[in-house]
């Protein structure tokens, strides 16, 4: 009936629309999800028994329990790409501890930023054990993406890090009968502090907003702060007191009073808006570079660029906590937000005894106190905080000064952060209605959008 | 108007009578499509009332054999001779009932409330471990639901297309005739029937790959899987037309913000989609100039924009036009300006900053495609209109546009559609910025897309993303149907000459 040549190209034709319906599939773990686990009576705190590292990594019973007796671990681990090296040598120093296990553990680079949304795509090819920055524990807690701290290991976590650490590493989920740690404290320098070149400015003019604007106008540079972004800006509503939180079903909840974040916005307003030595920008691109040229003398930024800003300045490199700011005729020391980097165990993981002990290695004093020396990370463990090593790093030491005004970077909900940073960015516009009226009902636009349902 | 009224009408009039018919024809397109859609929608109804008369009218006149298989399949062609055929039939109903017994009953039972019992997670006291008691899984439930249901449907047509062959060997043998055998019922699938065999594993597959995950999406617009409902931990369920109800009025943030950047990104869509077309084909009429030297190193020039990834350039020129930039600083430096231009923070310069970029970007696109076609142009029109003495820009209007344009209008409907949906430039120029807090979670040069991205990324709010994906797809299908009726590529396609 057809010929042969039609069939042919048919049947070729035929194959490219199968090929072509299978395009974008990609091999994928197993994703069934089966019911698992006995029901059994919530524990009560006498049976839990408290377990340091140092006995965990001594007895493989406690710490690993069955796992790796009988058939191989096989655990991934996330870190960011600088830091590969170092977590592949102190896992290969906790498989070592526990000779008579089978474990390999492979170290894979992931950039912090993008392990939480990376864990939630695939749960099941993602990582066992990954760091995360703080900013994502309201995604990954309340769906439980990340398992809870084992029982016995919180005890020894909550007495040795800092309270803000654990702070952003507690939270109570929906079904959960407290509130309880679902990660471990890894650093706890994940802030950002005020830059500067020491040679155009000195540490006590640094000490003020008012004196830091003096001078730039005096010498013609720059101060860059980036105020569209949520992260930086949200010094406005915490220098003037303000706290947040979640209620229940995780909406944002806002601990704002406006007679008390007016005059600081009015004061930031007053002081930026006009003023052409101010500069709003990306201080992620820009301030290492402008540093560098002298364009600016100060800047606030992450700690993450330290290393950049480092090598822009050379020996004029200078940090310290942010300054001052005149509301209302009283200095006001500026608040900052403050976060933390955590580990996280794979709620999926098919070895949960071996991740968390990893997780506990990883995160324990000898670990971080190797890390602040190799790659700078601040520790989160509060006697490593006050050692020498923190203390000659100008980053880490303004940062830990920081610390003490700055609220932990918990409870926020994804809403948070572009309004925080519409508002910032308004403020210093010198364009928009800045009277009391127009700020107002900027203010009164952000928390509206924040707190939308 | 007659046509000798039009001939009279200056150029400006013309054009704006032209403009006033292509509004007026808008609603009529619609309408006509609207009225098509009815027919073919009365054909279908009217079809499934004839096909289940048919349905009990063969019941009661079919034979013991021909009854049985209105529930054991296959009966009606093992006893009339066809044994395997009615073989087959039979394990597919044995198939199709365990796959709903076995796998697809859990699903498709809790498909009308997407599941009720939540995921708990309890401390084991004896390994200090969260033991999971996994629950209901709201996504995996619509998404089997969805699979189930299009199995079902498959089902029945086997299963309607079991009687109908048992029907028809009744006919046969009524008339004396034999029956296929198996061995030629495969030769027939070789030959007469080959689509059928060319053609089922494909329509198959996209059924699983195209068509169950395009349905997926759109059901997931009626649910309320945003942020604070997400699998496996909550559950989410059904909502019907809130999230539309909620865009266009009952929740007047969202109904502001999609107002506002519906506008921008038609705005955007016709500036970006004309500016390109018309400054391309210039550029492009200037290089083919009689009397340019050098003409493949000028075209070589602009093709060099395309070799480079049009991301790596983006993100360059967001660097280079931010507040404290190379191109800020450097007219600092020479003294033109005290304060930096705010190109990408500053709503309205941003988006003006977008379309120029975009055509630095496009033009090179434009050059490429329009050379060839203007070379094409018969040279004859040209003299003769010089010799009419018309002017450059009276045959650019004339003679090389209404070409350009007759040659080029499908490809100027994809581009618009494809800026509609210009993701690229948006979020790696500027983000969507500024922000604004006017509106909820956008920025002012957000497009729908960009905001959508938004949505899913930043937000996890995935049914309002699905709805504005839903919006998007009517907009750009609308528009596109109705222009591409309209032109004249379409309807006097033979004219090409």
């Amino acid at each position: 009936m057809f010929s042969k040549s039609k069939k042919v190209v048919g049947t070729v034709l035929a194959a490219v629309m199968i090929a072509s319906a299978f395009a974008g599939c990609a091999p994928s773990g197993d994703s069934s999800s089966v019911a698992s686990g006995s029901e059994s009576a919530a524990p009560s705190a006498t049976e839990i028994k408290a377990i340091t590292i140092d006995e965990a990594m001594k007895d493989a019973d406690v710490a690993l329990g069955e796992e790796g007796k009988d058939s191989e671990v096989t655990l991934k681990v996330w870190a960011p790409s600088d830091a590969v090296d170092m977590f592949t040598k102190q896992c290969k120093a906790f498989t070592d501890n526990f000779k008579d296990r089978k474990i390999s553990i492979e170290v894979v680079a992931q950039g912090e930023a993008d392990a939480a949304s990376a864990l939630m795509n695939d749960p099941d090819a993602a990582a066992d054990v990954f760091g995360f920055a703080s900013d994502h524990a309201s995604k990954l807690y309340p769906d439980k993406y990340v398992a809870k701290v084992r029982l016995n290991y919180a005890a020894a976590i909550k007495e040795t890090n800092l309270q803000g650490a654990i702070d952003v590493a507690t939270y109570k989920t929906e079904t959960d009968d407290q509130p309880y740690m679902y990660s471990y404290p890894e650093t706890g320098d994940n802030g950002y502090v005020m830059f500067y070149n020491k040679s155009l400015i000195s540490a006590e003019e640094m000490g003020s907003m008012e004196s830091i604007m003096k001078v730039c106008n005096d010498k013609d540079k720059n101060l860059v702060i980036n105020m569209n972004n949520g992260f930086y800006s949200c010094i406005v509503p915490l220098t003037g007191e303000g706290t947040y939180s979640l209620d229940e079903s995780r909406h944002q909840l806002l601990n704002y009073d406006y007679a008390k974040i007016g005059p600081v916005a009015t004061a930031f307003s007053k002081l930026l808006a006009n003023d052409s030595h101010y500069v709003n920008d990306d201080v992620d691109k820009v301030l290492a570079s402008a540093l560098k040229n002298e364009t600016a003398l100060a800047g606030v930024v992450g700690t993450w660029k330290t290393k950049a800003i480092k090598n822009a300045l050379g020996d004029n490199y200078a940090a310290c906590k942010l300054p001052t700011i005149n509301v209302d005729g009283t200095d006001t020391q500026i608040k900052s937000m403050y976060g933390y980097k955590l580990v996280g165990i794979n709620s999926k993981s098919k070895f949960p005894m071996t991740s968390q002990t990893l997780a506990y290695y990883l995160t324990s004093e000898a670990c971080q106190k190797e890390r602040i020396t190799e790659l700078g990370w601040g520790p989160s463990i509060s006697t490593l905080v006050d050692s020498d090593a923190v203390k000659n790093d100008v980053a880490l030491s303004a940062m830990y000064e920081q610390q003490k005004y700055s609220v932990p970077q918990t409870g926020l909900a994804g809403s948070f952060w572009d309004p925080t940073g519409a508002f910032g960015g308004y403020i210093v516009n010198k364009d928009k209605d800045l009277s009391d009226a127009g700020i107002k009902k900027a203010y009164d636009n952000m928390v509206e959008n924040i707190t939308a349902q | 108007m007659k046509y000798i009224d039009y001939v009279q009408l200056n150029p400006f009039q013309k054009m704006m009578y032209q403009l006033k018919n292509f509004f007026v024809a808008i609603p009529r397109g619609i309408a006509s499509f609207f009225v098509f859609l009815g027919h073919k929608i009365a054909s279908l109804v009217l079809g499934i009332g004839r096909g289940f008369k048919n349905y009990v009218l063969n019941f009661i006149h079919g034979d013991w054999s021909t009854k049985t298989s209105y529930l054991v399949m296959g009966t009606g062609c093992i006893a009339k001779g066809q044994i395997i055929k009615g073989i087959i039939f039979f394990i597919l109903e044995v198939g199709y009932i365990l796959f709903m017994t076995m796998f697809a009953w859990s699903y498709i039972s809790k498909f009308a409330s997407l599941g009720t019992i939540k995921t708990t997670f309890t401390p084991n006291p004896m390994t200090g471990l969260d033991e999971a008691k996994y629950g209901d899984n709201s996504m995996l439930i619509l998404l089997y639901g969805v699979l189930t249901i299009i199995v079902t449907c498959i089902f029945l047509f086997v299963y309607l297309s079991n009687i109908k062959a048992s029907v028809k060997l009744e006919a046969l043998k009524k008339v004396g005739k034999k029956p296929n055998t198996f061995k030629e019922d495969l030769k027939e699938l070789l030959d007469a029937r080959y689509h059928i065999t060319l053609l089922s594993v494909p329509t198959l597959l996209v059924g699983c790959f195209t068509i169950l995950p395009l349905v997926f999406m759109i059901l997931m617009a009626f649910t309320n899987f945003d942020s604070q409902h997400q699998p496996p931990a909550t559950l989410f369920t059904w909502v019907g037309f809130k999230n539309f109800t909620d865009i266009f009025y009952q929740n007047p943030k969202y109904a502001m913000t999609f107002g506002s950047l519906i506008q921008w990104t038609l705005i955007w869509a016709v500036l970006a989609t004309f500016t390109n077309y018309i400054l391309g084909m210039i550029v492009a009429l200037m290089i083919n100039k009689k009397g340019i030297k050098f003409k493949g190193v000028f075209r070589t020039c602009f093709v060099m924009v395309i070799a480079v990834p049009q991301f790596v350039t983006l993100l360059l020129m967001a660097q280079m036009l931010s507040d404290s930039g190379v191109v800020n600083v450097a007219l600092k430096e020479m003294g033109l300006i005290t304060e930096s231009v705010k190109f990408l923070t500053d709503p309205f310069l941003a988006k003006v900053t977008l379309v120029v970029v975009n055509i630095w970007i496009g033009i090179p696109y434009t050059i490429l495609i329009t050379s060839g076609i203007l070379m094409n142009i018969p040279e004859d029109l040209y003299e003769s209109a010089r010799i009419d003495g018309a002017s450059a820009l009276v045959t650019f209007f004339k003679i090389t546009l209404p070409y350009m344009l007759f040659v080029t209008t499908p490809q100027l409907i994809t581009n618009f559609i494809g800026n509609i949906n210009n993701f690229n430039i948006i979020f790696f120029l500027t983000g969507g910025g500024p922000l604004n807090n006017d509106l909820y979670n956008a920025g002012d040069t957000d497009l729908l897309v960009t905001w959508l991205y938004k949505l899913t990324v930043d937000k996890n709010d995935y049914s309002l993303a699905a709805t504005i994906g839903i919006m998007v797809f009517v907009i750009c299908a609308t528009l596109s149907l109705v222009t591409f009726n309209m032109t004249k590529s379409a309807k006097n396609e033979e004219e090409f000459s």
